[in-house]
C-alpha cells in the first residue's frame, strides 16, 4: 500500500505510471464532465453551470502539457540527465487525487452554494438560504481539498525529485517556480482559448 | 562470512591492509595497502556494481530485475560514482 501511495515513482517502471496516469485522467475527465467541474489552470478548480463534453478533457490535456513542460526544463538545469518521460509520468500520475474533488459538486450542489455566497457578498439578499448543513459541506469539502492539493504537491514533488536526483535547495527553487509559471500559463491558454 | 571492516570503530579513519595469509601454506604477508576504491563502499552498494556488471550494464534490466524504476536505480548508481570520486 505504501508502495502505491506514497512510493509509486520509485517502484514502477514509468510505461506502468503513464498507463495507470491516462486511464485515470481520462476517467477524472469523464467525472469531472459529469459533475461540471473545470480544471482551469494546473492549481484550478471550478464548477460550472454548463460545459461541453470535450472541455474537461481539454483542460487536462492542456494542465499535464504544461506542467510537464515547465519541470522538464527545471528539472534539466538541475539534471542533464534527467529523462522527459519521467516527468510525464509524474504529472500524470501526481494529478490524479485532484481528479476526485469533482465529486462534491453532486447534483450541482456546491455550485448552487457557491453562488448563494457571491449573492450574500454582492448584498443581494434575495433568494439566500445557506443552512448549517450547507457550511459544514463547505467546509468538509474545503478540508479535502487541502488534503488533496497538500497529496497532489506530495506526488509531484517526489517523482520530480526522483526523476532529477534532486539533492539541496536549487532543484526546490526550481520546483516551485516551475509550477507558478506552469499554473500562469495554463489558465492563460485555457482562458485565450475560450472553448 | 564476516563483513570486511572499512573503517576505523575508535576514529573512523579508513582502514588499511596490513596482513595477508594464503590459506593453503599458511604464508603471511605483511606490509601496508590500501583498501581498492570498490572496497571502500558498503556491502549495498558493492551489491549494485556486482549487479550493475552482471546484468551487462543496463539500468534498465537491473530496475527490472530490482523491481524499481529506471530513475530510482540511475539514482544509486550516481550516488555510488559520487562516493568513488569523492575517494
Amino acid at each position: 500500500m505504501k508502495k502505491i501511495f506514497f512510493q509509486p515513482f520509485e517502484n514502477y517502471s514509468e510505461t506502468k505510471l503513464i498507463s495507470i496516469g491516462l486511464a485515470g485522467t481520462l476517467l477524472g475527465s469523464l467525472i469531472a464532465f459529469a459533475f461540471h467541474a473545470r480544471f482551469d489552470g494546473v492549481l484550478d478548480l471550478h464548477f460550472v453551470n454548463e460545459l461541453h463534453f470535450y472541455a474537461p478533457f481539454t483542460d487536462n490535456f492542456i494542465n499535464i502539457i504544461f506542467l510537464t513542460i515547465f519541470l522538464f526544463i527545471a528539472a534539466i538545469l538541475t539534471y542533464k540527465k534527467t529523462r522527459i518521460i519521467d516527468i510525464l509520468a509524474t504529472c500524470i500520475l501526481a494529478r490524479l487525487p485532484y481528479y476526485l474533488l469533482s465529486f462534491g459538486n453532486i447534483n450541482n450542489y456546491l455550485l448552487d452554494i457557491t453562488q448563494q455566497l457571491v449573492n450574500i457578498t454582492l448584498k443581494n439578499t434575495q433568494a439566500i438560504s445557506i443552512g448549517v448543513i450547507d457550511v459544514l459541506y463547505i467546509v468538509i469539502f474545503a478540508l479535502f481539498s487541502i488534503v488533496l492539493l497538500v497529496y497532489y504537491f506530495y506526488l509531484l514533488f517526489k517523482g520530480y525529485k526522483i526523476a532529477t536526483n534532486a539533492k539541496g535547495a536549487k532543484p526546490i527553487v526550481f520546483f516551485i517556480i516551475a509550477i507558478l509559471l506552469a499554473e500562469v500559463s495554463s489558465k492563460l491558454s485555457i482562458y485565450t482559448l475560450n472553448y | 562470512m564476516a563483513q570486511l571492516p572499512v573503517k576505523c570503530p575508535s576514529c573512523e579513519n579508513t582502514l588499511e591492509v596490513s596482513q595477508l595469509s594464503c590459506n593453503n601454506c599458511a604464508t603471511v604477508i605483511s606490509g601496508k595497502y590500501a583498501l581498492p576504491a570498490l572496497m571502500q563502499l558498503s556491502v549495498e552498494d558493492q551489491n549494485f556494481i556486482l549487479q550493475f556488471v552482471l546484468t551487462g550494464g543496463s539500468l534498465k534490466k537491473m530496475a527490472a530485475q530490482l523491481e524499481k524504476s529506471y530513475p530510482t536505480v540511475r539514482n544509486k548508481l550516481d550516488d555510488i560514482i559520487a562516493q568513488l570520486n569523492s575517494k
